[in-house]
């Protein structure tokens, strides 16, 4: 016989609002359609409960007994984003998942023996796992999802031992069978038959039932005869993780987008952690209060889990472009990527850990620009300045050579430092021959003069190519200069100095 | 628990093992190979990267120390650039791996590859173009006041592993605090990775362990002319490297190293030298390798 868990968040669409807005935790809440006195009350909240607020009042008769109390509405995309942290939390323990209505999620507990001493325990680490995507949950362990679902009904942790379920659906109270979707009238005309548990309904016959009650209640006196056992229908795993926040007024400063997109960060972090991943490329959608859509993508450097990194390198993409209104929804979604793993071997010298790696380099793009952290490598191409930017992704170092190569005598290879983009000087020539040079923070008498070196090509291209003679000179200024004459132009330009 | 080592025992009372084991030549060189101050020494030996550059390795006592900072100080055209990238050239021959800050933006990776370095382990790291404002930046580490350059050294020592870190000042005068110095010193120590410095002047004061002066000499040698009518070829120039400062070793030498162009890149000569004017044929252009 299988068995099945259910993870079950109570209140749902609260639930999500709250973990959308963490610094509402602890106030009286409770979530309506409209913010209008009149509207009815489709969930509140245990503080809120506490002061004597129920479902079903209309907001200004709570207001009466908390008059601090916080109106929530409905948010899709809060509760999308839950729905998919429930699945990250069910995925992250089990390969079949399946998803069933909104805030309720089956797990096959198939093999999970091995890794787990117990159900209890399991059960345990699913609401600790909950808990730490922002959800309280409850779960229940049975032999199929039905009566799973039942008893994550009955809050906390249920486990509902094999060949225990008859007597558990016998003793359920019928309102807790259907606290899910309730049935008042239903439930009145059965307890006018003195049917009080699922037990006593499992006694009649559900056609009968059927009959009389219509669908809902033969339906019910089906899963109180334990007929629920079906097989999971299985979840796809995501490879994007999103976070989607809908904001009450427009923000329209960076600093207070900030404060907004880091919980939503961290959320997605704890998601991928939960599922052994890391975060790639970062996608953000701004819904702005003029109706348009503000898309941005950033290419991160390497995958990395560290959200303060992730946050700058967002707020660094946002200062170079301001949005052009104020923010009114906020969507990040971070692309998953498997971390690298790489054996070290015990007679090669120390590479960077391929984890540690990628979080420097990510912490290196934010402080630098993503474009300035990699592998520089010159492009297959004659022109000197034609350079590109790789990932870096060091191979691990092989065994230490015996005997290294070493320079005949004394001598080394020049290295010229590059100046990019070339700086445009000033030559003034005699008989052809260059003999002062005048440029920015660079200017002298030329000493001597090697060259010129002709270097053309790329003619082909749509940009049109380059023709340029080159010469070192040396000024009396010290230094020896890698200057080109651009035969198109005919201007001068200095695009390195011999170091 | 063991109070004393074997190395310590033997160095303490070195007779007293003889009275029991016998003096044997053997015996004797074993006590010698295993002598505390012997094994510091060797130890002292190991940990260090060559450049490659005998004469200059010579004055090192093998090349700089891991785990210090070594700082090259000389004007820009100095050859200071040059001496680094035959570090990294080692560093990456030995399998490890380098982090390049650089500061200015003036990193040529063509003339790196030439130089001997394996740029697949060369992690460049342009902190001068587009680097953030240091108050803004989230990453943890060096006070807000610090520079974008000791920042990223500081985090690339935080992730280990690298064997060399060349921090390219190039020619600003940066003024590093003696806090600032510390803690990067403590960083590289930390990290047992070797690190350079490269600047106009010394900037990290006692915190460096190793201070070296590079300076161009002449450049009279510098030039050749393969064939009458053919251009001038710049072959390269001297450097002169001296120790200004070592506390692993001694002072004051003084190395001449030789470095030369990378004649590849002029595939095509201009025969006809400092004639040719913008818009003008060419007198005779002739492809030819510039060696």
């Amino acid at each position: 016989m299988g068995r099945v868990a259910c993870i079950l968040v109570a209140d749902f669409p609260l639930a999500a609002q709250l973990r959308a807005n963490p610094a509402l935790d602890g106030s009286p809440t409770v979530l309506a359609d409209t913010p209008a006195p009149h509207a009815e009350l489709i969930a509140v909240s245990a503080r809120a409960r506490s002061s004597g607020i129920k479902a079903g009042m209309t907001i200004a008769q709570a207001r009466t007994r908390a008059p601090e109390m916080v109106v929530l509405a409905r948010s899709a995309a809060a509760e999308k984003s839950a729905i998919d942290a429930l699945a990250d939390v069910a995925g992250s323990l089990s390969p079949v998942v399946e998803a069933g209505p909104p805030g309720c999620m089956w797990l096959d507990l198939a093999g999970m023996g091995a890794i787990h001493r117990d159900e209890n325990e399991l059960a345990t680490e699913l609401v600790r796992r909950a808990r730490r995507v922002g959800l309280e949950v409850a779960v229940g362990v049975a032999a199929n999802p039905e009566i799973a679902r039942l008893a994550a009904g009955c809050s906390g942790v249920r486990i509902i031992a094999p060949g225990m379920e008859n007597e558990f659906l016998n003793w359920l109270p019928l309102d807790l069978a259907m606290a899910a979707d309730p049935d008042d009238d239903l439930l009145t005309a059965l307890a006018r038959l003195g049917i009080k548990r699922l037990g006593d309904l499992a006694r009649l016959e559900p056609a009968a039932i059927g009959s009389r009650f219509g669908r809902r209640a033969a339906k019910l006196a089906r899963l109180a005869r334990g007929d629920g056992a079906r097989p999971l229908a299985p979840r796809p795993h995501g490879e994007i993780y999103a976070e989607a926040v809908e904001l009450d007024y427009g923000v329209d400063n960076l600093e207070a987008l900030a404060f907004i997109m880091r919980p939503m960060i961290e959320r997605i972090v704890n998601r991928l952690e939960l599922r052994g991943l890391r975060g790639g490329d970062i996608s953000i959608t701004l819904g702005l209060d003029d109706h348009r859509i503000d898309s941005r993508r950033i290419a991160v450097a390497a995958a990395s889990n560290d959200a303060r990194a992730m946050l700058t390198l967002i707020n660094l993409r946002l200062e170079a472009g301001v949005p052009g209104a104020a923010i009114e929804s906020v969507q990040i979604e971070i692309e998953a990527r498997n971390p690298r793993a790489a054996q070290a071997g015990l007679f090669a010298p120390p590479t960077p850990a391929p984890d540690s790696l990628e979080l420097t380099l990510t912490r290196l793009s934010a402080l630098c620009g993503t474009g300035n952290v990699g592998v520089l490598m010159p492009e297959n191409s004659h022109r000197p300045e034609a350079i590109r930017l790789e990932a870096f992704d060091p191979a691990p170092g092989a065994p230490l050579p015996s005997d290294l190569p070493r320079h005949p005598g004394n001598v080394t290879q020049l290295v010229i430092r590059a100046i990019r983009p070339a700086m445009e000087i000033e030559v003034l020539c005699s008989r052809g021959a260059p003999e002062f040079v005048r440029g920015s923070n660079l200017g002298g008498r030329v000493i001597s003069i090697a060259g010129p070196w002709r270097r053309d090509g790329e003619w082909w291209r749509p940009a049109g190519g380059f023709d340029r003679d080159y010469y070192e000179l040396m000024l009396d200024d010290g230094g020896v200069y890698r200057a080109f004459c651009d035969r198109t132009s005919t201007r001068w330009y200095v695009d390195g100095i011999y170091d | 628990m063991f109070s004393t080592t074997p190395s310590d025992h033997l160095e303490k009372a070195p007779t007293s093992l003889d009275k029991i084991i016998g003096a044997s030549p053997e015996i004797l060189q074993l006590r010698r190979s295993l002598s505390a101050k012997a094994f510091r020494d060797s130890a002292r030996r190991e940990r260090r990267l060559g450049s490659g550059i005998d004469q200059l390795d010579t004055i090192l006592d093998g090349g700089i120390a891991y785990g210090r900072i070594s700082e090259f100080a000389g004007k820009a055209g100095s050859g200071r650039t040059s001496i680094a990238a035959s570090f990294a050239a080692s560093a990456t021959q030995r399998g490890e791996v380098v982090g390049w800050i650089d500061s200015l933006d003036t990193f040529d990776p063509a003339s790196i590859i030439s130089a001997g370095a394996d740029l697949s382990r060369v992690l460049w790291i342009a902190t001068g173009k587009n680097a953030c404002r240091p108050d803004s930046v989230a990453a943890g580490g060096f006070a807000n006041r610090q520079l974008p350059p000791l920042k990223a050294a500081e985090l690339v020592l935080d992730a280990g592993g690298f064997g060399l870190l060349i921090i390219d000042l190039g020619s600003h005068g940066y003024p590093i605090s003696q806090a600032a110095a510390l803690r990067l010193s403590r960083a590289v120590e930390r990290s047992s990775s070797a690190a350079i410095a490269i600047a106009t002047r010394p900037l990290c004061g006692a915190c460096s362990t190793l201070s070296l002066t590079m300076r161009r000499l002449d450049l009279d040698n510098s030039h050749s002319q393969r064939a009458a009518h053919a251009p001038a070829l710049f072959e390269g120039m001297q450097i002169e490297v001296g120790v200004v400062r070592n506390r692993l070793g001694r002072a004051g030498g003084t190395a001449i190293v030789h470095a030369t162009t990378d004649p590849s890149w002029r595939h095509i000569i201009v025969s006809a030298p400092l004639t040719v004017h913008a818009g003008d044929e060419p007198a005779g252009v002739t492809l030819a390798h510039g060696a």
